[in-house]
């Protein structure tokens, strides 16, 4: 399982999308998963390959980065009070109003691969990331999103 | 018998994006009959892809540039959900214009 715990924060509110990663990224270097060099890495990806995506009646953001910055895969998960904006993947420049992030350490994408395709699917679920953004302690956002996620 | 196919699959890094798409597509046209063989890549390194082998289609979610006349369709409809249905005729009728 690459969802943690410890890597879930609800009713975070941030100026702006940069504070937001960088904040919610440096979480991944306390914990041990990611290099210091991890937060910048996922400011600057997201500058360059946005990673917004529309999700029924609000968006979400899928930030990651290279695996260089990763020492052990996980996912983590940021709701916030008030929307950010992102952009939307595929660069055409669509302002996204992001209330979920998910953040991704992805260490060796084929091997975690099952886990990749069943966040697809979280994805696309409306109805849970309504659930997931209402919840209002990380372990109802784990018990949201853990069965899934499980493979 | 089915019909393989080559795909490459692109996103920013070339990493996650792509291999959750990449997976898509393999799931989604083994139920037209099709056995996808799959490539991902970043967006540098497409001409790169494209010199070393030949592909039936290019599946993106970053922006990329000249795809050297590889059919090319927008994988965001995979991702978010909305769309998948345009992006599987687009890459069938790509296909079967190639008479796979």
């Amino acid at each position: 399982m690459l969802l943690r715990k410890d890597l879930i924060k609800v009713g975070q509110d941030y100026p702006d999308r940069e504070t937001a990663l960088h904040s919610f990224a440096e979480l991944f270097v306390e914990r041990g998963v990611a290099k210091p060099s991890y937060p910048q890495a996922i400011v600057d990806r997201e500058k360059i390959y946005p990673t917004g995506l529309p999700a029924g009646s609000f968006d979400i953001a899928l930030s990651h980065c290279d695996s260089e910055h990763v020492i052990e895969p996980a996912i983590g998960v940021c709701t916030l009070v008030n929307p950010i904006d992102f952009q939307m993947m595929g660069g055409d420049g669509t302002a996204m109003h992001v209330k979920i992030i998910f953040m991704l350490a992805i260490k060796d994408p084929d091997s975690q691969i099952s886990t990749l395709q069943k966040l697809m699917g979280v994805l696309q679920n409306e109805g849970l990331l309504e659930e997931v953004h209402a919840a209002s302690s990380p372990e109802e956002v784990y018990d949201a999103l853990k069965p899934y996620l499980d493979v | 018998m089915s019909t393989r196919i080559k795909v490459l699959s692109v996103c920013g890094s070339g990493v996650v994006t792509s291999h959750m798409v990449a997976n898509k597509i393999v799931d989604m046209f083994a139920d037209e009959g099709y056995d996808v063989d799959t490539d991902e890549c970043n967006p540098s390194e497409l001409d790169g892809y494209l010199s070393r082998g030949s592909y039936d289609f290019i599946a993106y979610s970053s922006p990329i540039g000249d795809a050297h006349g590889t059919p090319a369709f927008s994988a965001m409809g995979l991702i978010t959900g909305l769309g998948e249905d345009e992006f599987m005729q687009d890459a069938l009728d790509s296909l079967h214009a190639a008479g796979k």
